[in-house]
């Protein structure tokens, strides 16, 4: 019985996040305001130094999938977000590296749960994780970009999609990190002051396949690019 | 120090440190001049440039042109206001950038769906950034292909 009102925590849990990541996606996408006036000049090329998306509604939804639900909901959550929203608003041919991206987030979400790291002095390793994640997802997400195409298949082309991709991962870092702050503070001021966060547990084979899920999306995500 | 005390200041300074050197490099890119608040425009002096436009149905259009310190961007819509084309572009705020949405010619529109699209090449090399943000030099051949998938 206890298992079952557990998961049904889980369930509401993950659906209040997917409907939030969803809505805020839809409403926001056409609605976003242009680059400030700041510019960058690397390898020859200038920029505006922020390009503004929002990645970082879904990269939170994403790390908070993984943080507090755990297991499975690790991916679901933020594929599911993007699989809705993606119905609405569309997405494009690198559609698998990014969905594959966010379960990596969901992932780093995952282990930083595994660590207990949802206390005040684990702050500056949800921080700090969070931007290795947003990293990692940018690489990946960029190299799709790259071996689909858009750019030649030699390292100058490499060179030029990341040296394009910057003002794009800056956005990333400052935005999400924010958002993580205003977001995950509050979650762990609730916790420390007694008022109940579900610490979900995750079965073992739960793990395995949490671990699994995105590095078979990235597998997916390259054949999909080759073939 | 107290052990307290001296745990405090770990833990601040595992968000300051951080945060100090991002706010050093800023400082230091502004001071480099990597990090600027106007947008540098280029000058690139007059430009002799050939302007070829395949429709990818045996239709061609070729033109040369002469414009002073300006993108391909200004040469296609250079050759909009002679009459010459006409063109339908979409602005986006995300890219800071324009798409070409189609191109009319004698009397046809090639426009771009989901089996065609118009594709750039700057002397025969595929551009890598928006048609608004490469400032051509002289003697450059800017090509529009529509292409199809």
């Amino acid at each position: 019985m206890r298992e079952i009102f557990e998961n049904k925590n889980r369930i509401i849990l993950a659906g209040l996040l997917i409907a939030i990541g969803t809505i805020i996606r839809i409403l926001l996408h056409n609605n976003i305001p242009g680059s400030p006036s700041i510019y960058i000049t690397i390898n020859g090329i200038t920029q505006s130094m922020f390009m503004l998306d929002l990645f970082f509604v879904v990269a939170i939804i994403s790390l908070l999938s993984g943080l507090i639900l755990g297991g499975y909901y690790t991916f679901i959550v933020p594929i599911l977000t993007m699989m809705i929203s993606d119905i609405a608003i569309g997405n494009n041919w690198i559609i698998l590296f990014t969905w594959s991206g966010f379960a990596l987030l969901g992932l780093v979400g995952f282990v930083l749960k595994t660590k207990k790291s949802l206390t005040v002095k684990g702050i500056p390793r949800i921080l700090g994780m969070g931007i290795i994640g947003i990293l990692l997802y940018d690489i990946w997400t960029n190299f799709g970009t790259w071996l689909g195409g858009w750019y030649t298949h030699t390292w100058e082309g490499l060179a030029l999609c990341y040296t394009n991709a910057i003002p794009f991962i800056l956005w990333h870092l400052l935005s999400t990190t924010i958002t993580m702050m205003i977001v995950i503070i509050p979650i762990i001021y609730l916790k420390e002051h007694k008022v109940t966060i579900p610490d979900f547990q995750v079965k073992t084979l739960e793990k395995r396949i949490t671990i699994a899920a995105p590095a078979i999306l990235m597998i997916l995500a390259i054949i999909s690019l080759i073939v | 120090m107290k052990k307290e005390n001296r745990e405090k200041i770990i833990y601040l300074s595992k968000f300051l440190i951080p945060l100090v050197l991002v706010i050093l490099l800023f400082l230091g890119g502004i001071s480099t001049g990597i990090v600027t608040f106007e947008k540098t425009e280029q000058i690139t002096g007059k430009s002799n440039v050939t302007i070829i436009i395949d429709f990818g149905d045996g239709t061609t259009y070729s033109k040369t042109m002469i414009l002073e310190n300006s993108t391909v961007f200004d040469f296609l819509l250079k050759l909009e206001d002679e009459g010459e084309i006409t063109t339908e572009t979409t602005y986006w705020n995300s890219f800071d950038g324009y798409s070409i949405d189609s191109i009319s010619y004698n009397g046809k529109k090639y426009e771009g769906d989901t089996t065609h699209y118009w594709s750039l090449l700057i002397n025969d090399e595929y551009a890598m950034q928006g048609a608004n943000k490469i400032y051509v030099r002289n003697n450059d051949i800017i090509k529009w292909e529509f292409v199809t998938f």
